[in-house]
């Protein structure tokens, strides 16, 4: 379980820096768009360097930053209403996030698979993107895998978590039962 | 059971899950997929986690939010706060509260580069606080103005929450940033006046700074120079139609990194800013996959139009509308994040708006206003927490204190916003 955890998290990681690498990439290409265009109308037309599918360059770029960045983020950014809660102690509390946690895994595994669904029928129908002919079928193909691994990394983030608060109840219970038993053995509690 | 009554119901029950401490983005989704199933079938509902993301992800209108976040933090790499805190300092340093004035024009400055309150605020903290603390401050009114400042960046453009709007109610974004302008301007004004009567009504709170000279004074403006020049590119560019708003976000980040390498950014600082980018824009994101399947189910619930129509047979006026729209809004602010509001609410009450008869860019902007409110109004003021980050010491309840007169600067913000339409309109 350890090792599964560690290799997701560090697949994860790997994911996220993809993503950041994406990130840099869809500026530079709207960018380069921008400044070539510029070019081409400064120059009458003469100095033509425009490239065409810059919008769908940055559709799908923006579709595989976000979705490569989600499983390493999944545990760390989530907006959450605290203020009637707070109270409540924090083994609850985590108790509470790691069964959330699952929620996340059910979505990403459920989107998982209905993206599965897409990429068998973009197999069939051998569809392409309109402008620059991208297979679809190797588009879903990637989201199927980014949406399993948010899935995966989000179980093993929760189980791990309920794991360990109720490894942390479990071993309070012991230590209170040791005690007393301790405590009744040396006759104090009759 | 009808389908709006469906859509109440599950309504309510997100907005329990969400008072359990459900994360947003998964209460919304969970919510949208069980109204879905419950009102059409599950195996629709399934499909809707398909067709949802894929279209929010590949939607090209939705890139310039990860673009924008990203000039910010590059922003704030590139010590920018440093240098206009500087320059607005020479330019009031000498009055009395003159710090915290600099400290809210460096504040409003910054926001025309930073489309986030929290951003603006952490970064303009940092420098101004411990400026102010030095030169014996009072902590309500150097916190207060700090967290009140940092709002202006929700408003001034280019705002997520203001891109966030257009996107949701399909208006021009380009529209919905001209339209920031006076109110951002306004409240920047606003503020400023709530010191000088504050510092007037009780001199204690802050001491005169170094008197400076005319001509230190406009030298020192040359410091706004590169935000007012990257402002001008961006709402300039996206207004006359030149970029769309992806392109003036891009070349703003790419700007704004430059500015930072040339500040003396290492590697090490450039792989922090974007991985503090993709860590906003993942939250940001998951909210709105969550919104994008909640909107599938409110669509088929009608609950929108139930509720338009409810309103409708009853007769009320517009303004009694839009004030119970209003109230809901600030009660919400108080314990919910701006952007995560933005996304449950304006799908829902944004036909009730539209049938009352308002403008829905004038509409956008009063609930960003009123949004704004919730950064620094008790219990969940965000600015507030992000203040009491950067001052541990200084108790949050002071913190509090400080920002009252600010709140009440922003209600007759909205008030002369409500009677004035022109204000937000007035550039379009």
């Amino acid at each position: 379980m350890r090792m599964l955890t560690q290799v997701v998290d560090s697949i994860a990681l790997w994911m996220h820096r993809l993503s950041g690498l994406l990130l840099i990439l869809m500026m530079a290409v709207v960018v380069v768009d921008v400044a070539t265009r510029s070019l081409y109308a400064i120059s009458d037309g003469r100095v033509d360097l425009t490239f065409l599918g810059g919008i769908e360059l940055v559709s799908f770029g923006l579709l595989f930053c976000i979705l490569f960045a989600l499983p390493h983020c999944v545990d760390k950014g989530q907006v959450v209403v605290d203020l009637f809660t707070q109270n409540i102690s924090k083994v609850t509390q985590k108790l509470v996030s790691g069964i959330y946690i699952l929620g996340f895994a059910a979505l990403g595994l459920a989107m998982s698979g209905r993206f599965f669904h897409a990429y068998e029928s973009a197999l069939t129908t051998q569809e392409t993107s309109q402008d620059l002919l991208l297979p679809l079928a190797d588009i879903y193909l990637v989201v199927v895998v980014a949406t399993f691994c948010l899935g995966l990394r989000s179980l093993l983030v929760g189980i791990n978590g309920l794991i360990s608060v109720l490894s942390a109840v479990w071993r309070a219970d012991g230590y209170r039962s040791a005690k007393i038993n301790a405590q009744v053995q040396e006759g104090e509690v009759l | 059971m009808s389908a709006p009554i469906i859509g109440l119901l599950c309504m309510a029950g997100m907005l329990l899950f969400i008072a359990l401490r459900c994360p947003i983005a998964l209460a919304m989704a969970l919510t949208g997929l069980i109204g879905f199933t419950w009102i059409v079938a599950f195996e629709p509902a399934l499909s809707i986690l398909e067709s949802g993301p894929f279209e929010t992800l590949t939607n090209y209108s939705f890139s310039p939010i990860p673009m924008f976040i990203l000039m910010g933090v590059f922003a704030s790499k590139a010590r920018m706060s440093t240098e206009l805190f500087n320059a607005a300092r020479t330019l009031f340093g000498g009055w009395r509260g003159g710090m915290a004035l600099a400290s809210v024009t460096a504040c409003g400055a910054f926001s025309a580069i930073s489309g986030s309150s929290v951003a603006t605020a952490a970064s303009m903290s940092r420098v101004a606080l411990p400026e102010m603390k030095k030169h014996g401050y009072a902590d309500s009114l150097a916190t207060g103005t700090l967290a009140a400042g940092g709002t202006l960046g929700i408003m001034i453009p280019p705002s997520i929450a203001l891109l966030l709007y257009a996107l949701i109610t399909e208006q021009s974004v380009g529209k919905m940033f001209m339209a920031g302008i006076i109110p951002g301007l306004l409240g920047l004004g606003l503020y400023c006046a709530t010191i000088a009567i504050l510092v007037h009504r009780n001199p204690g709170l802050a001491r005169p700074g170094q008197p400076t000279s005319w001509r230190e004074k406009i030298t020192g403006m040359a410091g706004f120079g590169p935000f007012m020049g990257v402002f001008a590119i961006i709402i300039g560019g996206i207004y006359m139609g030149i970029f769309t708003p992806t392109e003036a976000a891009a070349i703003g980040a790419f700007v704004a990194m430059l500015i930072a390498f040339v500040r003396g950014m290492r590697m090490a600082g450039f792989l922090d800013a974007v991985d503090e980018t993709l860590k906003l824009t993942a939250m940001i994101f998951f909210m709105i996959i969550g919104a994008e399947i909640f909107g599938y189910f409110l669509s088929v619930s009608r609950i929108s139009f139930y509720l338009a129509d409810l309103v409708g047979s009853m007769g009320l006026p517009p303004y009694a509308v839009l004030a119970a729209v209003l109230v809901l809004f600030i009660l919400l602010g108080c314990v919910m994040d701006s952007l995560a509001m933005l996304l449950l609410t304006v799908p829902v009450v944004f036909p009730l708006i539209v049938e009352a008869g308002f403008d829905p860019i004038w509409f956008g902007i009063v609930a960003v206003v009123t949004v704004e409110l919730g950064l620094i109004t008790p219990p969940v003021g965000m600015n507030v927490f992000v203040i009491k980050s950067v001052a541990p010491q200084i108790p949050i309840g002071q913190i509090f204190k400080g920002v009252l007169p600010f709140v009440l600067s922003d209600l007759l913000r909205l008030a002369l916003l409500i009677l004035f339409p022109a204000l937000a309109l007035g550039l379009l």
